[in-house]
């Protein structure tokens, strides 16, 4: 699809970025991205997606409301409280840019519903807080092929890296096991969560658009009581049970 | 932590030659349960990241060991799912002789969306 003349005033800010342009623009507004729990991080996350005029939103989030969501996941409000989370996150961000397509799932990722929500995307986004559902989704992305930014946080830090199956060290080269003690609840203030959101929101415009350099190979750490960042080079763990023989990519095909 | 760090400043032997100075700051849940962000240890030229662990946990709580450290044949090392990274890049955390005098080396537990 071309950009309309109304696509071009509404996103003329943007498209005043050297490297994005119209060209940009337009490929923005032809992708699709997932984003597997719109809660503090992905809730942010979809909000400045929705905004640049990606084409597409797939959005994956069970459960409803509860009052410990409301202090970061911004999609959500006092009068939704006990209401799917996922109706909240559709209203809003169609009131935001009615423009863009939604396609909504009140379901987190499960083995059952991988397989087709990633199919359906150009670009994926992993904000789940539990282990099992980012291993899973980062294993579909490398058995479809798809890219994959994975933001994380924990009290005041951050980290962010980009998945490309093939090019880069893969989730489970990150994480080859599930951390024992991990508790879904976590301290997380809203503010740092959201930071990571739109630093993960950038990567996937990058990505998309085609310009600027992407956190691939690299994981990005933020300290957001000292405000430092840090690149870390990261590499293949050659033994990964999901990418070990992925050079070049797709020869080991996960279990299905 | 600050007694473990008292602990290993008194094991320091007065002539260290063959020792090295490492930097072990503690990141993400392992930051959180330690009261203190980083750790002075004095270890042996070309020891790996995974013959810190046993130091650097001596005295801690419980629920550090249980974040960082896990046993392999009865010997205490770096739990697999922690990142070891030394100065700017991760590092093989059983590998011997990278670790140089004055490095610091961070220890990234795994974290997860928020």
């Amino acid at each position: 699809m071309e950009l309309t003349d109304r696509d071009r005033a509404i996103y003329e800010w943007q498209i005043w970025v050297n490297g994005l342009g119209d060209a940009g623009q337009q490929k923005l507004k032809n992708s699709t991205a997932l984003i597997t729990r719109v809660g503090g991080l992905g809730g942010p996350l979809a909000q400045s997606l929705a905004a640049a005029g990606l084409g597409k939103l797939i959005l994956a989030h069970g459960g409803n409301t509860k009052h410990s969501d409301l202090n970061r996941q911004i999609l959500q409000t006092h009068d939704q409280l006990g209401k799917p989370r996922i109706e909240s996150c559709r209203r809003r961000l169609m009131e935001l840019n009615p423009q863009i397509e939604i396609e909504t799932c009140g379901e987190n990722v499960t083995e059952a519903n991988v397989r087709g929500l990633v199919s359906g995307a150009d670009l994926v986004f992993d904000c789940a807080p539990l282990f099992e559902e980012r291993l899973l989704l980062n294993r579909e992305c490398v058995r479809q092929q798809k890219p994959l930014v994975d933001a994380a946080m924990f009290e005041m830090e951050g980290q962010l890296t980009t998945i490309i199956p093939g090019q880069t060290p893969c989730l489970a080269c990150l994480y080859p096991e599930i951390p024992p003690g991990w508790k879904r609840e976590f301290p997380v203030i809203g503010a740092v969560s959201a930071t990571m959101a739109n630093l993960a929101a950038l990567e996937g415009l990058k990505l998309l658009a085609g310009f600027g350099e992407l956190l691939t190979n690299t994981l990005l750490i933020f300290d957001a009581r000292s405000m430092d960042f840090r690149k870390i080079a990261i590499q293949h763990r050659p033994d990964c049970v999901v990418c070990g023989s992925c050079r070049p990519p797709g020869i080991q095909e996960p279990p299905s | 932590m600050p007694a473990l760090q008292a602990f290993h400043d008194s094991q320091r032997p007065l002539a260290s030659i063959f020792q090295v100075k490492i930097t072990v700051q503690l990141l993400g849940q392992a930051r959180q349960l330690s009261p203190t962000e980083q750790v002075i240890l004095h270890v042996e030229e070309g020891a790996s990241v995974d013959e810190l662990v046993p130091q650097l946990l001596a005295g801690a709580p419980d629920s550090l060991h249980l974040i960082l450290s896990e046993r392999s044949n009865e010997v205490q090392q770096l739990r697999r799912s922690v990142m070891a990274i030394r100065n700017n890049e991760t590092i093989e955390p059983s590998a011997r002789d990278l670790l140089k005098d004055g490095d610091e080396v961070s220890l990234l537990p795994p974290m997860s969306g928020g």
